[in-house]
């Protein structure tokens, strides 16, 4: 028996003012299969799957979904056709219920002249909960009062309402920590042995290794190849993303923990959320991995480093100079930059222009004599930026809003260079981002290293830390339980029943 | 079970502690005459209109839009129903029916204008509210503007028509709120607008019907403010603010108690509140100006304290918590 085709796109065209987006794109997917779609940011990919989705409109092309034309209106008209996405950033109202949530844009069939039974929304919710193994979610409870975690399931929940027999799922895992990528994976398993398909978009290039049946390449919006079987490998979608072989290595060639004994940062029985008690050095020179599971303490502690969060006991301190760390603006002075893993809210001002964003720390340094800011000077040092991290935009008045998710993390790291750190605190600082990027941040790094500056690297992902870091510390319930200095017998087993 | 009735008599204190303190100072200050029958009823009855002008901008407010025409809305239905229920000998019924309509028609222009010309609510309602002031001067020239009524025509705004109306209104509102999708889809929408448009609500229908909805609250707010003052002139130069004072300062506090009850209770609570602060202010011999610095000032340190309260619940875990820590650490040190 053939494989019957579940949905294809054929000549899809998208273009955003002179930008083509989407190029001729033609894609199809079988029943029963687990279809990747990759791509490094800006190639098209998440273009294409919104079109799918119904959340944008196309130019030009068809779709075709179970044998019938395909055209949605928008997300929930796709969804009553039977596409539905989960997306990586979405969100979810903090002011409504769960279940209100789940069924946002979807009241009416759940209400009577207009009259709603919120014992019955819950009651309805509740079953979509468990049935996509998440029971211990409240359906009642004002989603505000779940965490950052329960509230993404919440997101896959909404999903599932219309019971798609295509779901898309647009780079979601990366903002997932175990339990639900646990949720999601077995829901992907269910598609598949429902015979229904999924769509999925991931830059974690091992994910895509394990659950994809074939995988699509796209650059620059066109359809590059797609890979089957044995030839889905990392180096083959490396390159067939990039359009070149990498240069070199990819992580650091070295095996070497080299550092000098200058403590530049040093936290000393500091105690918060998690953690309590807890002591740590950075030494000039270094990178220091933090690792363990995303509920360890581990991006707690980088806020309190930065001064973002106060510790309760203790202190961070730069011994040399004998200041402590309070707040942000002292770190900064200091020349500590800090990146958050909540990119778009806590590192940059989405509706401010790249200009604006990299001088936003180091006003100080474009202060002409007379005290003002010399408008040549902030272009320039907007200019220096953009050509160094190689920040693909039209111009430094550009908005945030605009680039790219690989675009927007190079602008944060500008924005500290431009400053000229000592030291870096990187929160998830490849989430989400393409190898393209990856690759140049890790030669960034590299860089900073052998000019002597500190980087304390904050991540869940195992080969970044092997790959980049000096030392590492593994971080488990708030408490430091080992540590690893750089060695190329290190492999990831020895990490992970620490974290665990 | 245990644990739900746990939950709810917390939430019950915590809702009613503020008011329970205010009224106990009043009570206190004023010797009592603030809890006499009389003054008891006087209050219920004056805390109808600002009420009822809450019930009117909580709809668009939940939206994240403040329609400060709400005030000139009043005061056009009010000139507008008085003169019309002159006019057709209709009596009660007709001050109802034509401040409703009038009110209506306005808040839906409003809420037209507000989706057709894009400009933040804040500059928009601020336009109209002077055209709304000078409606009445020109549309009913040979009285100037002022409208007149009978003494007979106070009974609406006087017990029992006056609880009537407002218990009406009270259902009406509690239902929109809490058990329609209309009052689901105001809360997704002012929650977070471009999630809810993205799951294929229509954000400008939603809106326009808020702004219309306002308009049932405000007609209602509008015939009794006519039928308790029998004499209701023309406003000037966002003199129709002073109207709708009262009624902000209880939405705020309203706001405030809804973080543990419902908002529908909350600015009942608040309005009664506000309103016997008012009558215990009058009843210690404060002017009108002392009043309002008074009743802002506690208002500002209610804000205060209910925004800080985060802070103060921290503050108080991280002692808590810094004292755990000095003792794991001495106990490591012995170690």
């Amino acid at each position: 028996m053939g494989k019957e085709i579940i949905f294809s796109a054929h000549g899809i065209c998208k273009a955003f003012g002179p930008t083509r987006a989407l190029i001729d794109v033609d894609f199809s997917i079988y029943r029963g299969e687990v279809h990747g779609l990759i791509g490094e940011n800006g190639s098209g990919k998440s273009t294409f799957s919104s079109i799918a989705a119904g959340a944008q409109s196309l130019d030009s092309g068809t779709f075709t979904l179970k044998g019938q034309p395909y055209s949605p209106k928008n997300m929930v008209d796709a969804q009553n056709h039977g596409i539905g996405m989960i997306v990586q950033e979405q969100g979810t109202i903090g002011s409504i219920s769960v279940a209100s949530n789940i069924f946002t844009g979807r009241m009416k069939e759940n209400s009577k002249f207009g009259f709603l039974s919120m014992k019955q929304l819950n009651e309805k919710a509740q079953i979509i909960l468990n049935n996509i193994g998440a029971g211990d979610i409240n359906a009642s409870l004002l989603t505000s009062s779940l965490n950052f975690e329960d509230r993404k399931i919440v997101e896959i929940a909404r999903v599932m309402v219309a019971d798609p027999d295509v779901l898309i799922v647009d780079e979601t895992t990366t903002a997932l920590a175990m339990k639900g990528r646990k949720i999601l994976y077995n829901l992907i398993e269910k598609f598949k042995s429902e015979n229904k398909a999924v769509i999925f978009i991931s830059h974690d290039l091992n994910e895509l290794i394990e659950i994809c049946d074939r995988v699509t390449v796209l650059r620059d919006g066109r359809i590059i190849d797609t890979l089957e079987g044995d030839n889905i490998s990392e180096d083959n979608m490396r390159r067939l993303m990039v359009g070149r072989e990498l240069d070199g290595h990819y992580f650091r060639n070295d095996y070497i923990c080299s550092y000098d004994d200058e403590i530049v940062l040093e936290a000393k029985q500091i105690t918060y959320g998690p953690f309590t008690n807890l002591d740590l050095q950075l030494h000039k020179g270094e990178i220091l991995g933090i690792t363990g599971l995303s509920e360890c303490g581990m991006h707690e502690l980088g806020k309190v480093l930065f001064g973002i969060e106060k510790t309760i006991t203790g202190s961070v301190t730069i011994p040399a100079k004998n200041v402590e760390i309070k707040n942000p603006t002292i770190a900064i002075k200091n020349r500590i930059g800090y990146l958050s893993k909540d990119r778009d809210r806590e590192s940059i001002i989405l509706n401010a222009s790249i200009k604006d964003n990299i001088e936003l720390p180091c006003m100080d340094k474009l202060k002409g004599p007379l005290g003002f800011i010399s408008t040549k000077s902030e272009r320039k040092l907007a200019r220096e930026q953009i050509e160094v991290l190689q920040i693909k935009c039209r111009n430094s008045e550009q908005l945030l809003t605009e680039l790219s998710g690989g675009n927007k993390q190079k602008v944060v790291f500008s924005k500290w260079l431009a400053c000229d750190s000592d030291v870096l605190i990187l929160d998830c600082a490849t989430r989400g981002i393409d190898v393209g990027v990856k690759a140049a941040i890790y030669r960034l790094l590299e860089d900073l290293k052998s000019k002597g500056k500190s980087v304390i690297l904050i991540s869940e992902e195992l080969p970044e830390m092997i790959g980049m870091s000096d030392r590492m510390l593994i971080m488990q319930n708030g408490k430091i339980t080992a540590e690893f200095k750089r060695s190329p017998e290190l492999k990831e087993e020895d990490i992970i029943k620490y974290m665990i | 079970m245990k644990y739900k009735i746990k939950e709810f008599l917390l939430r019950t204190i915590k809702t009613m502690i503020f008011p329970a303190c205010i009224l106990l100072l009043f009570g206190l200050l004023t010797k009592g005459q603030i809890f006499t029958g009389r003054m008891i009823m006087i209050i219920l009855r004056q805390s109808v209109f600002p009420a009822l002008i809450i019930m009117a901008m909580l709809p668009n407010l939940t939206l994240g839009m403040m329609d400060f025409s709400i005030g000139a809305v009043v005061t056009m239905s009010a000139i507008t129903g008085g003169i019309l229920m002159n006019t057709t000998g209709w009596g009660l019924p007709g001050l109802v029916l034509f401040s409703l309509l009038t009110a209506v028609i306005l808040t839906t222009l409003t809420g037209l204008l507000n989706n057709v010309l894009r400009v933040p609510t804040l500059v928009l309602s601020l336009g109209l509210m002077l055209v709304y002031e000078a409606l009445p001067s020109l549309i009913f020239r040979s009285t100037s503007g002022v409208a007149i009524i009978k003494v007979k025509y106070a009974a609406l705004a006087q017990p029992p028509l006056v609880f009537i109306v407002f218990a009406i209104a009270f259902i009406l509102f509690y239902i929109i709120i809490n058990k329609t999708t209309y009052g689901n889809n105001i809360k997704a929408l002012g929650g977070n607008e471009e999630l809810a448009r993205r799951a294929g609500l229509d954000v400008d229908k939603i809106k326009q019907i808020g702004f219309t909805i306002s308009g049932i609250f405000a007609g209602a707010a509008a015939a009794i403010y006519m039928s308790n003052n029998g004499q209701v002139s023309p406003n000037a130069a966002f003199g129709s603010i002073t109207t709708i004072m009262d009624a902000f300062l209880g939405l705020f506090l309203g706001m405030f108690l809804s973080n543990f009850c419902n908002i529908s209770i909350g600015i009942v609570i608040a309005v009664v509140t506000m309103t016997a602060m008012t009558n215990g202010l009058v009843a210690l011999g404060f002017d009108s100006t002392w009043r309002d610095i008074i009743k802002s000032v506690v208002l500002f340190i209610l804000l205060a304290f209910s925004g800080n309260q985060p802070y103060f619940v921290r503050w108080r875990a991280n002692l808590k918590r810094a004292e755990e820590a000095n003792l794991a650490a001495e106990k490591a040190k012995t170690v």
